[in-house]
């Protein structure tokens, strides 16, 4: 009988915790630009180049300090999006440089279940919206683990080829008790949300953490034309052509 | 008499004329070379943050933002 009893509570108990957990919700996430002076060439710091560069970068660094994205999600799909900014007071300028410098301009939708992203953004005076598959494999789940506030988080790698043809890593935090595999601006597909990303110059980091046991709907109609990545690198490549500057 | 009216208002109105008219081209002049000294900048400056890795979207805008400050001030300064 005391058996009985035990795996009857022991169901409940399991049932509850299962229809309870949470697969739904929304991180908010802000960001902080990290570049100093990376550029050990004496040359290169005192050219003017560097000095319009240092000075752009200074005016970024100060709209990231009110700048917020917003993840929304549900167990297989996610959004992720730039916040309004009320308080600006004519710095929109800056404030849309600071979303562009990590390619957090537009907006973005992703499904797990198809591991298809999308980002609907301004490319070249032109409303366009990226469709991209999204690669897990070009992960690397390393053994370092730290603390994010409550949340225990692994570290994962990846590279990232940058235009002039270099590397760089990108390392992001995962907390594999956030089961969804989202994440910000873009990287998606590790086993847990992403709470912190650091880029080549900057960390886009969680604020806001909250779980829901509503389904959330996520906004897939995005707003451009749908490009697939060779259109998109054919159509950057004649809207550069087309542009008033051009590479040496 | 006549005769010399005739020609001093003719001296006036074309050398007013033409004062004029050099005034406009001087500053077209200016704004041209402003706007060339500007654009040479701001391509310069594109070609750095190519070459710094930006990607060609973003140097497009950055140079554009510093192209339409540059030309705000009335060029290099």
């Amino acid at each position: 009988m005391k058996t009985n009893i035990l795996f009857f509570y022991l169901f409940f108990a399991i049932t509850f915790c299962s229809f309870s957990q949470s697969n739904s919700g929304f991180i908010i996430y802000g960001q902080k630009i990290t570049a100093s002076d990376n550029n050990k060439d004496k040359a290169k710091i005192n050219s003017k180049y560097q000095k319009m560069y240092t000075a752009q970068l200074n005016a970024i660094r100060e709209s990231s300090k009110s700048i917020t994205y917003t993840l929304r999600f549900n167990e297989d799909e996610c959004s992720f999006k730039v916040d309004k900014n009320l308080d600006l007071d004519g710095d929109e300028g800056n404030f849309e440089d600071a979303a562009l410098h990590v390619d957090g301009d537009g907006e973005r939708y992703f499904s797990s279940k198809t591991n298809i992203g999308f980002w609907a953004h301004n490319a070249f005076d032109k409303d366009v919206v990226l469709i991209d598959s999204i690669n897990s494999a070009s992960w690397v789940i390393t053994k370092e683990v730290k603390k994010f506030g409550e949340y225990e988080v692994i570290k994962a790698t990846q590279e990232q080829l940058l235009s002039n043809g270099k590397k760089n890593q990108i390392i992001a935090w995962f907390a594999p008790s956030i089961s969804n595999s989202f994440g910000p601006i873009g990287y998606y597909g590790l086993p847990g949300a992403i709470l912190e990303l650091h880029g080549i110059d900057f960390v886009i980091f969680a604020k806001e953490i909250k779980l829901s046991s509503k389904d959330f709907k996520i906004n897939k109609n995005l707003k451009g034309e749908y490009l697939n990545k060779a259109e998109y690198e054919k159509f950057s490549k004649e809207a550069v052509a087309n542009s008033i500057f051009k590479p040496n | 008499m006549k005769k010399i009216l005739f020609t001093l208002f003719l001296t006036i109105t074309f050398g007013v004329g033409l004062n004029a008219n050099a005034k406009t081209k001087r500053t077209i002049n200016i704004q041209e070379f402003e706007y060339l000294d500007c654009m040479a900048e701001a391509t310069g400056y594109y070609n750095f943050l190519l070459e710094e890795g930006v990607s060609e979207r973003k140097a497009q805008k950055r140079a554009n933002v510093f192209l339409n400050a540059c030309l705000e001030v009335g060029g290099i300064q």
